[in-house]
């Protein structure tokens, strides 16, 4: 099968061997995969993928704007786009103005520059300032208007991208898209699935839209602004969700988000997010003495604070503790905070702040004998599951992922209680095989969900049960789309570019 | 746990998170605040909701919107430093114009190296690149400034026609060369101003139109302010000259403005008008027919000369027509919010 691997950021990380896309890419190579990247920073490709690269961040490409009797219909479209983002009542638009643009764009190429153009600013700003508008929180100014029209021109790149059409190297020559990561990344799937029929996957370790109302609520921006822009993401999303043939969340609790979003539950398949670490041994002997391990960066979100108030408490019942804090200065000065709060809290001697792990995480669970997360959220399964793989018991605050990663292997505390933490921890440190039984128990489960090998398989079946159930050639049989019209193999032997001349129904 | 349970949990909840509720665009963005928080499924029962995200959409319908407080404005830059800025370019484009015009009185067979020399110094002065703050406006537009190329045009145009009145105009045409290369210091102390403004405006407007109307007498304001100064420095070095030369009788001022003919008064009003656009068109982003338009006044201005025309009247009619263009195209763009982004 020809496959469209899209997905964002630098071209030498989504090749590496190491990366998600690089294991799933060594994992099938019965398919054909292509990778199609966005925001990369055009540097030249090393890898064995071909690759093609669009830049979506920084200076807008160079092109001229639409001719004047094309710029009607431009002018119309992003109406009805902006319509559907800051009117309540017109979200349905969105889908049609967002083809209808792409449409327009591949014909003339001149996208960009309309984007940016003065009359795309002035009916920007004449929609946003329409009565039916949602402005409950602050009606737009001029600067607000030329601050959303950049970010839309750049949210909007993948739609002029020159990736579409059935040619050698476009996504209509594609069996299936594959989105990894949402947002501008499943722009050109959407497009290719409304023009040639070409179904998607979309798979999301953590949540797009989830990462950008958290980034745009600290963003230099005024309300207008974020509303705008998270209604566009928010929209896109949804359209994602609606379209995409099957969804793969890395965990039960993306899973939710998706459905809260709009995604049809019976396409849902939470394929966790494999780690080579399952390969990794366990690790050695525990420390002398009761040791705590800590990791994760220093920053208000990960809780730290609340670690070491509840290794006061642990202290006070087992002098002889200790705790050992890993990981880097998230936020600039929260070391010197964390250090104050041990200070004040008598603990000082007995913490130790060890900076990131030379030798990977793997040193820094071997350092201790419990570890224990106190975040305030935990969105993703990468460190739980890590840790988990060392074989040592785990506390970790009920939040997010940390309940379906954990489960039975671990001890589970409400967040922002020092004394349920202290409690947990104490349990631990004083019962020597409860803790062995289930660092033991919890390796098991992580080397059963985290492994490499089934998202390899759950991919390979995901694809084969998409091109079955998709109709063989939606240009040349419009009338009757009949699952398994074609034999699974048809597509492993199908020449690359090879469009069929008649469909024989 | 207290006994009593409080009638309403959520309004605590409400009261801690007030700020996010305010502010938020959706119940979406609440429920990742509130997750981000630490409020999971299991706090949200007490709250008697199912999941964080219903507990969130109690919170958006319970408290309303509120516009947030003003982003924090940009400390201003100091009148003093930019007037610094501004003393410092005119000293750099004065310099190789000064030089020159003492040069051609010293030596006037070595009028054609000379002017060349002067010319390329002028020129590499005037094209260095502008550098400026960075700002929240960013955008994906020209860079301010242009390309190398644009501000090589930009540099040769100013020499072109700076050099021309120098090397050809008798003392007071070479005096008022020297007052119009110097007078460029003060033609980027009023491009800045009128960046300035647009950003004030870009902030304070609200809606385009609005900002169009606000920005409408900038300009000729500008122009204003640059012609007085272009001429009262013109004017400063005719005292000078007459002042050190031998004097026929009369007051010291009437005769430094009668040692320039009408002509050539004109002739500097054009050159300072010309000026002025071109360097707000330079940093507006529309770096292409600011060159352009020097470049090609300064072309006509030399041909001029060659083909036997006074010195005044060249610079007249190659800077006339260019500035009648450039004025209002300038003026024209400074209406719109898209050219006072900064890059």
């Amino acid at each position: 099968m020809r496959i469209a691997l899209l997905t964002e950021g630098a071209g030498s990380h989504a090749q590496r061997a190491g990366s998600w896309c690089g294991r799933l890419v060594e994992g099938l190579p019965e398919h054909e995969f292509r990778l199609y990247l966005l925001g990369g920073a055009g540097q030249p490709a090393e890898g064995r993928l071909p690759v093609a690269e669009l830049p979506l961040w920084g200076r807008r490409p160079k092109g001229r704007g639409p001719a004047l009797h094309r710029r009607r219909s431009y002018l119309q479209a992003y109406r009805s786009l902006i319509g559907s983002l800051v009117i309540p009542g017109e979200r349905e638009s969105f889908g049609p103005a967002l083809y209808r643009l792409a449409a327009l764009g591949r014909e003339d190429r001149a996208l960009p520059a309309f984007l940016a153009s003065g009359p795309a600013q002035r009916v920007l700003e004449q929609v946003w300032r329409s009565p039916g508008a949602e402005t409950s929180a602050g009606q737009p100014q001029v600067r607000d208007v030329l601050v959303a029209a950049d970010l839309l021109e750049q949210c909007l790149r993948p739609l002029s991208a020159p990736w579409y059409g059935t040619g050698e190297g476009g996504l209509g020559s594609a069996d299936l898209c594959h989105v990894v990561g949402g947002g501008p990344a499943a722009l050109p799937a959407l497009v290719a699935k409304q023009l040639h029929g070409v179904p998607f996957v979309i798979t999301e370790h953590g949540l797009h839209l989830r990462e950008q109302y958290r980034s745009y609520r600290t963003a230099p921006y005024r309300w207008p602004v974020r509303a705008l822009l998270i209604g566009f993401f928010r929209l896109l999303t949804e359209e994602t969700y609606r379209q995409a043939a099957v969804l793969t969340p890395g965990s039960g609790y993306d899973r939710h988000w998706q459905e809260r979003c709009g995604a049809d539950p019976a396409r849902i398949r939470v394929v966790h997010e494999g780690t080579p670490a399952v390969a990794r041994a366990a690790a050695g002997p525990e420390p002398d003495g009761p040791v705590l391990v800590w990791a994760g960066a220093l920053e208000p979100g990960r809780d730290p604070a609340l670690m070491l108030h509840a290794f006061a408490r642990v202290r006070a019942e087992l002098p002889g503790a200790r705790l050992r804090m890993y990981g880097e200065e998230g936020a600039p000065g929260f070391l010197a905070h964390c250090r104050e709060i041990a200070g004040r809290l008598g603990v000082d001697a007995a913490v130790s702040f060890e900076g990131r792990p030379e030798g990977g995480p793997a040193e820094a669970w071997a350092a201790g004998s419990v570890v224990v997360f106190s975040a305030l959220a935990q969105r993703s399964p990468r460190l739980l599951a890590d840790a988990m793989l060392s074989g040592r018991a785990v506390v970790a605050t009920e939040v997010g992922v940390a309940r379906e990663v954990v489960g039975p292997t671990g001890l589970l505390v409400p967040p922002r209680d020092p004394r349920a933490l202290a409690t947990a921890c104490l349990a631990l440190l004083g019962d020597e095989e409860r803790r062995a039984r289930l660092g033991l128990a919890g390796r098991l489960r992580a080397q059963e969900r985290f492994a490499v090998e089934p998202v390899v398989t759950a991919f390979r079946e995901i694809y084969l049960e998409l091109v079955s159930r998709w109709p063989a050639f939606p240009t040349a049989a419009k009338a009757a789309a009949r699952p398994f019209a074609r034999p699974a193999e048809y597509w492993v032997a199908g020449p690359a570019g090879a469009e069929p001349v008649a469909e024989a129904v | 746990m207290t006994g009593r349970e409080v009638a309403d949990p959520v309004r605590e909840l409400m009261e801690r998170h007030r700020a996010s509720c305010e502010q938020a665009v959706d119940a979406l963005e609440l429920a990742a605040a509130l997750e981000d928080a630490g409020i999971g499924s299991a706090e949200a029962a007490r709250y008697r909701h199912a999941d964080v995200f219903s507990l969130a959409e109690e919170l958006y319908a319970r408290v309303p919107r509120r516009p947030p407080a003003a982003l924090p404005s940009e400390p201003p830059v100091r009148w003093r430093s930019r007037s610094w800025a501004a003393l410092r370019s005119a000293v750099r484009h004065g310099l190789p114009a000064a030089a020159l015009a003492g040069g051609v009185a010293v030596l006037p067979g070595a009028r054609v190296p000379l002017a060349v020399f002067c010319g390329g110094w002028l020129a590499w002065a005037a094209a260095r690149p502008l550098t400026r703050p960075a700002h929240p406006v960013r955008a994906a537009a020209a860079e301010p400034g242009g390309t190398v190329l644009h501000r090589a045009g930009y540099g040769a145009g100013v020499a072109l026609l700076v050099v021309l009145p120098v090397a050809s105009g008798g003392p007071a045409g070479a005096v008022l060369g020297v007052a119009a290369a110097t007078a460029v210091g003060a033609a980027e102390w009023a491009a800045d101003w009128l960046r300035r403004v647009g950003w004030g405006h870009l902030g304070a407007a609200r809606t385009m139109a609005d900002f169009r109307s606000r920005m409408r007498p900038a300009l000729p304001v500008a122009s204003g302010l640059h012609l007085l100064a272009t001429a009262g420095l013109g004017l400063t070095g005719l005292v000078l000259l007459t002042a050190v030369g031998p004097r026929p009788g009369g007051g010291l001022l009437y005769e430094a403005v009668h040692r320039a003919t009408g002509p050539q008064w004109a002739g500097q009003a054009a050159l300072g008008l010309l000026l002025l656009p071109a360097a707000v068109l330079l940093r507006c982003g529309r770096a292409a027919p600011a060159a352009a338009g020097l470049l090609a006044a300064g072309a006509a201005g030399a041909l001029l000369t060659a083909a036997r025309y006074r010195p005044e009247t060249a610079q007249l009619l190659a800077c006339g027509p260019a500035a009648a263009l450039l004025l209002p195209y300038a003026w024209l763009v400074l209406g719109r919010p898209g050219a006072h982004r900064r890059v």
